[in-house]
């Protein structure tokens, strides 16, 4: 045997050898994890942090599965050579298995990672046993194989760097065994794409008071926190906390769907899920988080003692947290802030409003500003089952640009943030059918039944075309030309954004294809109206009462984000106010500013003072 | 001297009973890449058709069509050389019974797999015994 035979003979020995290990390796692998899996199932789950699985028969056969593919590794463990289908069968079912969970995704990538730690050095080793085979048979000396084999080993960390990445930063989201738990604290697959790390979200309002309208914390922005949760630490109705890295504050569904009411001034204030927010001043909570970011206060010297303060730190916390998180959540929220800075030049929105489409035409659709005003009321999101039964398929969101009730619960949730890799679609299931069969709370005021059952007949003639569950046009679009009311909410949604809706692809083929234009707004049924105020699209009207009035009757200016429900007048306590004073509480509205117009809907202005307070009441029932 | 004491018809007697084993273990195969892919394909089809336990689990569904997708390929060293490569035949036929005892237990639909693999496992175990006494005859 000639030395340069000599070498290449130990080399492939040395190669093949640590091929066999890897592949004994594997194999008593898939034993450990095959039985630790059968006899702890649910532990290893939970340890894998893969979703709880029922029943558990399923994980329990895979991991029997798991342990008898160890049985077809023998062959090319006892001898790759002899073997060499079975050893190349050996390396290609481990890449198989590492694609398969790459492809579920989510935690699941912990499994396929297990296969490749296994199969990606045994391709190696395989490959440069061979290799070396071959130039040893050729006479020659392999150089070419420790270069692709080199490649191939950065290949495979930077490949299980970045599994690992995403199995340690794919959200956890807490189980809730009611839907309305879930509605309003669940997570709706917007943590990692939007979510605030908590200890940051918690300790902000400290490190920040001074950019918080009043002394309050969150609670200023008029956010709703159950009895029996602390605003100090516990996050309000419509915010998720959801592990993606850490643990992470999400907005949800809830918060623009959840309203906060008082049945008198003195009366303890109740939650009604489903409801349009009357308090939550989304864009003023945006704004805090924003000047927050860019505050010289925004540094980890001040955030880590206020942080440590309310959540406990470890040493790496600290660390991850100085270096990485907060300035990771400085410069995120920072161009968050540059991507709705238009809406500064626009109307503030003002508690229960909103300009839902404008942020999604010109962040995610990537339409330019085109200078519309969106600014609308949040709307209940009631009985939606309920309004099929009245027109089907029943027009959604003011102007009914879309008639789909599964897309309308998606794209609402992509437009909070939500992003292909993180939702899930059995959560989005679960909030829209619980959403549709969710009933109006019914209302507490007691009108005089006499001038109910008047008001009722009224009601039929100036109304019940529009608004009764059996009317004509109830839940069909009515043109801005003949309603009359502020054009601009309806302006604002075009054909544009209309066919870039409908071709939105980004992560998945949402397959949306019911976004449409019909200048104009919905006729509205009554279910809920007690809790509806302000009156018309916008919020431009406080009071029924006043929604029976003329337009130049109509109040200019009002406060809106107060609780206490109007028995009198419908709607809540809206009392005037000067915008250019800021009122004790609330937010002082002006129906002069672009979008807020108190215009148009003047059915029932002319009817008699008696006729209209017999319609009051009849309306005060709903 | 007969014909079942020549070489030559003791070999091709071998070769008849590879045929029939490879015949086989190629149905046997067959029908498990289709199964794997049903399964992967339309789990939540499978699973109310054959009455599997539980609410769909799409995701566990689909990982035991991969689990059964991967082991027939492991599989095939012993399809192609089924004389040379026991181990994967030998190991095949016993995860075959293993699985049919696992099935049993799973209960519920899974019963018409333990009962498929429990047939295939009897029919496989049959016609390899039998391909490899053949072939140990074949030897001069």
């Amino acid at each position: 045997m000639s030395p340069a035979n000599t070498t290449a003979h130990a080399t492939e020995d040395k190669w093949l050898r640590w091929y066999r290990w890897l592949v004994w390796a594997g194999i008593v692998a898939n034993i450990i994890v095959g039985t630790t899996s059968i006899a702890f199932t649910s532990q290893v789950l939970a340890l894998a942090k893969v979703d709880p699985a029922t029943p558990l028969v399923w994980p329990r056969l895979s991991a029997m599965l798991v342990m008898l593919l160890g049985g077809f590794y023998v062959p090319a463990a006892i001898d790759p050579c002899a073997h060499r289908y079975a050893a190349v069968f050996t390396v290609l079912c481990r890449f198989a298995g590492t694609a398969f969970m790459f492809i579920v995704g989510g935690h699941y990538v912990i499994f396929g990672l297990f296969d490749f730690i296994f199969g990606a050095p045994q391709a190696i080793c395989l490959y440069l046993a061979w290799a070396k085979m071959k130039a040893a048979a050729e006479g020659r000396s392999a150089t070419g194989g420790k270069t692709i084999a080199t490649i191939a080993s950065l290949l495979t960390i930077g490949i299980f760097a970045w599994g690992s990445y995403r199995w340690v930063t794919e959200p956890i989201v807490p189980a809730f065994a009611s839907d309305e738990e879930y509605f309003k604290y669940g997570s709706i697959g917007n943590d990692g794409a939007a979510g605030i790390p908590y200890p940051i979200w918690v300790a902000m309002p400290e490190v920040c008071a001074k950019h918080l309208p009043r002394p309050q914390g969150y609670a200023a922005f008029g956010l709703i926190w159950e009895r029996g949760r602390n605003p100090a630490l516990d996050t309000p109705v419509g915010f998720s906390r959801a592990k993606a890295g850490v643990e992470r504050v999400s907005i949800n569904c809830a918060v623009c769907h959840a309203v906060r009411a008082r049945l008198a001034a003195d009366a303890e204030p109740q939650v009604y899920v489903g409801g349009a927010a009357n308090t939550v001043d989304i864009q003023g909570y945006q704004r805090f988080l924003f000047r927050c970011a860019a505050d010289d206060q925004f540094t980890a010297d001040h955030l880590i003692p206020a942080m440590e303060a309310k959540v406990k730190l470890s040493w790496l916390d600290r660390l991850t947290y100085r270096f990485v998180l907060i300035p990771f959540v400085r410069m995120s929220l920072k161009e968050q802030a540059d991507g709705i800075a238009w809406a500064e030049r626009r109307p503030l929105w003002g508690p229960g409003r909103i300009d839902p489409f404008n942020p999604v035409k010109f962040g995610m659709l990537g339409l330019a500003d085109d200078e519309t005003v969106g600014n609308s009321d949040m709307q209940a999101v009631w009985n939606l089952d309920a309004r099929e039964r009245v027109r089907s398929p029943a027009p959604l969101h003011w102007d009914g640009l879309n008639n789909s009730i599964h897309e309308v619960v998606l794209s609402s949730a992509l437009g909070d943030g939500a992003v292909a890799r993180e939702l899930r679609f059995p959560t989005m299931t679960r909030i829209e059918n619980f959403l549709r069969a969710l009933p109006p709370p019914p209302s507490p005021h007691r009108p005089d039944a006499a001038a109910v059952e008047r008001g009722k007949v009224v009601f039929a003639a100036q109304c019940g075309e529009c608004h009764a569950a059996d009317g004509k046009r109830t839940l069909t679009v009515i043109s801005v030309a003949e309603v009359g009311t502020d054009i601009n909410r309806s302006h604002m949604w075009t054909d544009a954004a209309r066919d870039a809706y409908n071709d939105y692809r980004e992560g998945y083929d949402w397959g949306f294809k019911h976004f449409r234009k019909i200048p104009g707004y919905v006729a509205e049924p009554l279910g809920g109206l007690w809790l509806n105020g302000p009156y018309l699209h916008n919020g431009s009207v406080p009071t029924l009462r006043d929604l029976l009035e003329t337009a130049d009757k109509r109040p200019v200016t009002f406060i809106r984000g107060l609780e206490v429900v109007d028995g009198r007048n419908g709607g809540f306590i809206a009392p005037a106010c000067d915008p250019r004073q800021m009122p004790a509480e609330g937010f002082c509205f002006d129906t002069r500013l672009v979008g807020n117009g108190n215009g148009g809907h003047l059915y029932g202005t002319t009817l008699s003072s008696a006729e209209k307070a017999d319609l009051l009441a009849y309306l005060l029932t709903y | 001297m007969t014909d079942a004491l020549t070489i030559g018809w003791t070999r091709a007697q071998a070769e008849r009973r590879r045929t029939v084993y490879c015949r086989l273990l190629a149905l046997n195969l067959i029908l498990q890449v289709v199964l794997g892919l049903v399964a992967i394909l339309v789990p939540a089809w499978l699973a109310k058709t054959v009455h599997l336990p539980g609410p769909p689990p799409g995701g566990w569904i689909r990982l035991w069509g991969v689990m059964l997708l991967i082991m027939a390929t492991l599989y095939v060293p012993g399809y192609i050389q089924p004389v040379f490569v026991r181990w994967p035949n030998i190991i095949g036929i016993l995860a075959r019974f293993a699985l049919a005892l696992v099935y049993v237990c799973l209960g519920e639909g899974f019963r018409w797999f333990a009962l498929y693999e429990v047939l295939f496992a009897a029919v496989l175990a049959w016609g390899y015994g039998r391909l490899l006494r053949d072939e140990l005859m074949a030897e001069p």
